[in-house]
């Protein structure tokens, strides 16, 4: 009965392109790539005079024209970011100053020219000197500050409102994953190609030749940076393909010799016009993500729906008798290699003090890299779903594509599938054995929820019924909207639990001493409708401050580095001659997330109960207690964690606070627009429960100071007493139609509880149940904590577990200690 | 009036084990079994008693609030010993000779380290969180199971439990040692879609030796259900050097055969450790038999040689 599902095994050369992208060798055969740093480098200082939006294009084909096309040895599908096959590709315009640590000549040897370190070349060490000096003036973090006035520091930075990167910082300094967070029109680039676009760009310009008049220079530039951009893309495609030919040329092997030329045919003909098979449709995906991934560093430049944009093109390929189901299984494997190869990399990563400490312990870079889960682009790929009749929408590529991921064992991209009551059974249990050896991919969302959600923010039924997810768990428009979901990245991620702080302090911050509006000390609450009052009151106040400081972020990121390449092809960009970072697309919603759903819930009931329900303690007892970080008041705190009831185990009053929280979070958020359009709330976490969590004190919910709070939707750490049904209903009752910016719900079992045929039914029923009950997103980790105990201990022999960690899968061996640690920690459900 | 109620140690949700798809498993507490595996030896007693779990005591020093509580004394300082986290620590050390289970040390711990094991629930208190659970039955076929300890030990309830549960239409699975007289059985049967029925050993002095009951009872009422119409979902828990060999099981292939037709699921259970460290909780001097778990080609050639008699069955 318990019979285990297999997935075919994979081809030869898959085998061995997915063996060189192994947790542990990886590192050894990976390079920084410094290609994009350098071309970039050149055309900004070759053309300072140039206006932003023919700059970025200007750039963009540039680099199209010099990108070294690489064609590599078993190569069905071309294209990686920089000339290796394997590369950690760095940028500059963010913010250049990491470069001063790493050209640093006494230690750039010992970090980057010293055995087992990932090399660069002195010639390397050059490009970067030369970058930080074109650069360091007119980076983003520059010219975000050129924008930010002195009156936003009492509040935000070195004042009371906290953020992801801004804590310690107090100033603007964008790091790594700024913007991006959208869809690309990728459905466009293969169905239309951009020599369509670059006609009708070439209309509008002519239309209006010489008569230039009122609003239209904008436009004009514009349409000209958007045919610099088609010819970008174009450029690209017809490189590969001469390293195509060459490389045919030079084989001897005459099956691959014909391969190679029937590439090159495809090369030259996609790109500019829409692509024709299914090969030509993957290959299509790939190169427009390489020209996005050149225009600038965005994570989570998200790939969308990639089984709707191709999966006609498959259908005819099968029915014309062009190509069997096998060779499109080896096709998409080679597809989803080629993706796991674009690796971006935050420069204060690179920094050489780190480096050379992990060379000294034996680690490289890589893999200190990863565990900062920026080297990957944090691009996802959306399958199933439903159309907006409500019928299920998947096809062979959707399966092709679970295919892919279960018998390739690859961490990323991430993928998820957008499950619906139609979803066929085929389709779940290949999502669900997939998810099991693949550390919780695919997540899974739920159309019924997510589509009306995304309603409620004006997307027409047809726009809703057709989103994809972005970046981690967030729903958006696919190819429709410049969602902006990282805003820029500091600002994206909010603890909530910042307002209990604020709330318990008198509003004065204890990290800051700066205060955010006045309340009274905790011990001064005379009802808890008071508390309450003043938790809405703190939460607008850190609302209103973060969408002010994010509207000048993004004044200054549109005014300087429009983002042409993702605008060539965006839905409405063409119509309103727009750059999506002005509003061109269609949808602009801006997303932002909470964090402590749990732990707020948790503490607003520890008041309430104890000190104005039961008066068993004094409000002054309690807040003695946190501010003496419970020391002296062990007694009070497991009365806290022992006889408070607590989010996540089907408890109506707590539950209730929790989703109360969220609404007020919410709400706040989703009433307030940023220049492009109105803002959208959601709660996720990543890994920055563990941050957030070393940044605030002591928290009535019985947390000391220091300790993480609970992940995304979760309850806390080893707090869900009543197993995964009450767990599950607990957190269906939050308000997931309000949190259009997406929830996730991590959930994890061992391995025996979800085995064979049968396991696999009851989890299927079980996430089925969450859904109908409202739920809108989950992923699972199927693996026992003996298991992650034995991988902490013995990493070489575990270097294949995968994890879900947060909104992102990778490898178990490659996370950092505490992440490990909190990780163990959640609650294994179904013994 | 006083309301009827079960003495229960556990309500479980998600329960994939105990029966077909998704089910919540309440289990009732005491056993007139006494299996030396036991592998929820708090489930054998049909009182509340005190447990300990040390991994959730903060340490005399930080709190010390169960000294000086007991009226038997039962409670003193134990020796400094290390914590979980290696700290150096002293825990209570708890002389259960004297103790009476009046729970005042329970009471007193707000770490619930010391935490007293059963609760007198209402059929009205169980609903509630089964009502909670039966979205999750719906696709998958699950439903309640009543387990235990022996549920039917305390037939009354169990009764009631099982008759409010098909007013809602919910599937319901009785969990038994078959240890029971036939006359609460048959009360049972009309409310009661399946019973799991442990078969432990089909050797009678053995099972008297070993499992302090005589096994002929068991046997009996397998036959009774089975004639009178009921489901059986059979389960043996696989002991080494106890029923694990091979002419044992053809005890077991030839006693079921004969009852076929009533036979929906033969699951085989391996051995396994786990609930040795329950006995420690318990503060006994009970010792749990341990033994090696049996392997997966015993597990496996087990399971072939009942399939050869026709039956269904499954491993876990």
């Amino acid at each position: 009965m318990a019979q285990t599902f297999q997935f075919a095994p994979v081809t030869d050369r898959i085998a061995k392109m997915r063996d060189m992208r192994d947790a542990f060798t990886q590192g050894e055969l990976i390079t920084i790539n410094t290609e994009r740093t350098k071309l970039y480098t050149d055309y900004y200082r070759d053309h300072p005079n140039e206006h932003p939006l023919l700059k970025r294009s200007g750039a963009v084909q540039y680099w199209a024209e010099n990108h070294e096309a690489n064609v590599f040895d078993d190569d069905i599908i071309v294209g990686t970011p920089g000339p290796d096959e394997r590369s950690l590709g760095v940028y500059v315009d963010n913010s250049p100053e990491w470069i001063l640590g790493v050209i640093d000549e006494a230690t750039f040897k010992k970090a980057w020219q010293s055995e087992g370190a990932i090399r660069m070349s002195d010639e390397q060490r050059d490009i970067l000197a030369d970058a930080y000096e074109v650069w360091k003036n007119i980076s983003v973090s520059k010219m975000f500050e050129g924008a930010v006035t002195e009156d936003f520091f009492p509040a935000f930075g070195t004042g009371p409102v906290m953020n992801y990167m801004q804590g310690r910082a107090g100033r603007p300094n964008v790091f790594g994953m700024i913007q991006g967070h959208y869809v690309a029109n990728f459905r466009k680039a293969v169905n239309t190609g951009f020599g369509e676009v670059k006609r009708q760009a070439q209309e509008k310009i002519d239309e209006h030749k010489g008569k230039v008049f009122g609003d239209w220079a904008k436009k004009h530039v514009f349409y000209h940076a958007v045919v610099r951009t088609c010819d970008a893309a174009i450029t690209l495609s017809n490189n590969y393909a001469k390293s195509c030919r060459e490389k045919a040329a030079a084989t001897k092997d005459e099956k691959r010799k014909a391969e190679l030329l029937d590439m090159a045919d495809s090369l030259e003909w996609i790109m500019d016009k829409p692509a024709r098979t299914y090969r030509e449709g993957l290959q299509v995906l790939i190169l427009y993500q390489l020209l996005l991934t050149a225009d600038c560093q965005q994570h989570g430049q998200s790939m969308g729906r990639v089984d709707k944009y191709v999966g006609h093109l498959l259908e005819k390929d099968i029915a014309e008798g062009r190509l069997t189901m096998d060779e499109a299984q080896e096709l998409t494997d080679a597809f989803l290699l080629r993706i796991c190869d674009i690796m971006i990399v935050h420069g204060m990563m690179l920094n050489n003090k780190r480096v050379i400490e992990l060379n000294e312990n034996g680690m490289n870079a890589f893999m200190a890299i990863y565990m900062g889960m920026t080297a990957t682009g944090g691009i996802v790929l959306t399958i199933g779903g439903s159309t907006p009749d409500g019928e299920d929408d998947c096809n062979d590529v959707t399966r092709l594509m679970l295919q892919a991921y279960g018998r390739m064992k690859v961490p990323d991209p991430t993928v998820a599938l957008r499950i619906h009551s139609k979803t066929p059974e085929d389709i779940w249990r290949l999502g669900i054995e997939c998810s099991k050896l693949c550390g919780g991919m695919p997540e899974l969302l739920n159309d019924a929820v997510v589509i009306p959600s995304m309603m409620s923010w004006g997307f027409t039924h047809e726009d809703a019924a057709d989103y994809s997810i972005v970046g981690c768990v967030e729903p958006g428009g696919t190819g429709n909207e410049w969602s902006a979901s990282g805003n820029d990245g500091g600002n994206s991620i909010w603890n909530m639990m910042e307002a209990i702080t604020l709330l318990i302090n008198g509003g004065v911050s204890p990290r800051t001493g700066k205060t955010a509006v006045e309340v009274p000390k905790l011990y001064e609450y005379e009802s808890f409708e008071q508390v309450k009052e003043a938790f809405v009151k703190l939460v607008e106040y850190c609302m209103d401050w973060t969408v002010s400081f994010t509207s000048i972020y993004e004044l200054a990121y549109s005014q300087n580095f429009p983002c042409i390449v993702a605008s060539t092809m965006m839905e409405g960009c063409m119509e309103s001659g727009k750059d999506v970072t002005e509003g061109g697309a269609k949808y602009n919603r801006t997303g932002l997330t909470a964090c402590g759903t749990s732990n707020v819930g948790d503490s607003l009931m520890a008041i309430k109960k104890l000190c104005f329900d039961d008066k068993t303690v004094s409000l002054r007892t309690l807040y003695d207690a946190l501010q003496a970080n419970w020391e002296g008041y062990e007694e009070l705190r497991q009365t806290v964690i022992n006889e408070v009831p607590h989010y996540g185990n089907d408890l109506e009053e707590v539950d209730g606070l929790s989703s109360w929280a969220l609404e007020v979070f919410a709400d706040s958020i989703g009433s307030k627009y940023g220049p492009r359009g109105r803002y959208c709330g959601g709660t996720f976490t990543m890994t920055a429960h563990i941050r957030f969590g070393e940044m605030i004190g002591a928290t009535p919910d019985g947390r000391k100071a220091g300790e993480p709070i609970a992940d995304a939707i979760s309850p806390r750490q080893g707090f869900d007493k009543n197993g995964p049904t009450a767990y599950l209903r607990s957190a269906a009752k939050l308000p997931h139609l309000k949190l259009a910016n997406g929830d996730q719900l991590n959930i994890r079992f061992t391995p025996s509880s979800v085995a064979g045929d049968e396991g696999a039914m009851k989890l299927k029923n079980l996430i089925s149940t969450y859904f109908r009950l409202g739920g809108m997103q989950v992923q699972f980790n199927v693996v026992g904590t003996d298991k992650l105990y034995e991988a902490q201990k013995d990493p070489l022999n575990n270097k294949d577990l995968i994890v879900r960690i947060a909104g992102f899968s990778t490898y178990f061996v490659t996370l950092s200690e505490d992440v490990q640690n909190d990780f163990i920690t959640r609650t294994e459900q179904a013994m | 009036m006083q309301q009827l109620t079960g003495k229960i140690y556990d309500i479980q949700g998600f329960s994939v084990q105990d029966g077909p798809g998704v089910r919540t498993t309440v289990f009732l507490k005491g056993c007139p079994l006494r299996c030396p595996w036991c592998h929820s030896p708090e489930s054998r007693r049909f009182d509340t008693e005190l447990n300990w779990m040390h991994i959730r005591c903060t340490g005399l020093d930080a709190c010390g609030k169960c000294l000086g509580v007991c009226p038997r004394n039962c409670i003193t300082r134990g020796e400094p010993t290390r914590g979980v986290t290696g700290e150096e620590i002293s825990y209570p050390a708890v002389d259960k000779t004297d103790c009476d289970e009046c729970g005042l040390c329970a009471k007193a711990c707000k770490a619930t380290a010391l935490y007293m094991c059963g609760d007198d629930k209402t059929v009205d208190e169980v609903m509630h969180r089964i009502e909670r659970d039966m979205p999750f039955y719906e696709d998958s076929g699950g439903g309640v199971t009543v387990s235990g300890g022996e549920c039917l030990s305390q037939p009354a309830f169990t009764l009631e439990l099982l008759k409010r549960c098909k007013t809602l239409s919910v599937n319901t699975a009785v969990d038994t040692t078959g240890f029971v007289r036939w006359e609460t059985i048959e009360k049972v049967m009309p409310y009661a879609d399946l019973f799991l029925y442990d078969l432990k050993c089909m050797d009678e002095a053995l099972h008297e030796r070993v499992i302090g009951v005589p096994g002929g009872l068991i046997l009996e009422n397998a036959v009774k259900i089975a004639e009178a119409g009921g489901s059986l979902w059979v389960r043996i828990p696989v002991m080494p050097m106890f029923n694990d060999s091979e002419e044992h099981f053809e005890k077991y292939a030839a006693f079921l055969s004969g009852i076929k037709d009533s036979i929906v699921m033969v699951q085989l259970l391996p051995y396994h450790k786990m609930g040795v460290s329950k006995y420690a909780r318990l503060l006994t001097r009970e010792q749990v038999f341990v033994a090696e778990p049996p392997t997966d080609e015993l597990m496996e050639a087990r399971k072939q040689q009942l399939e050869a008699a026709g039956l269904p069955v499954r491993i876990h």
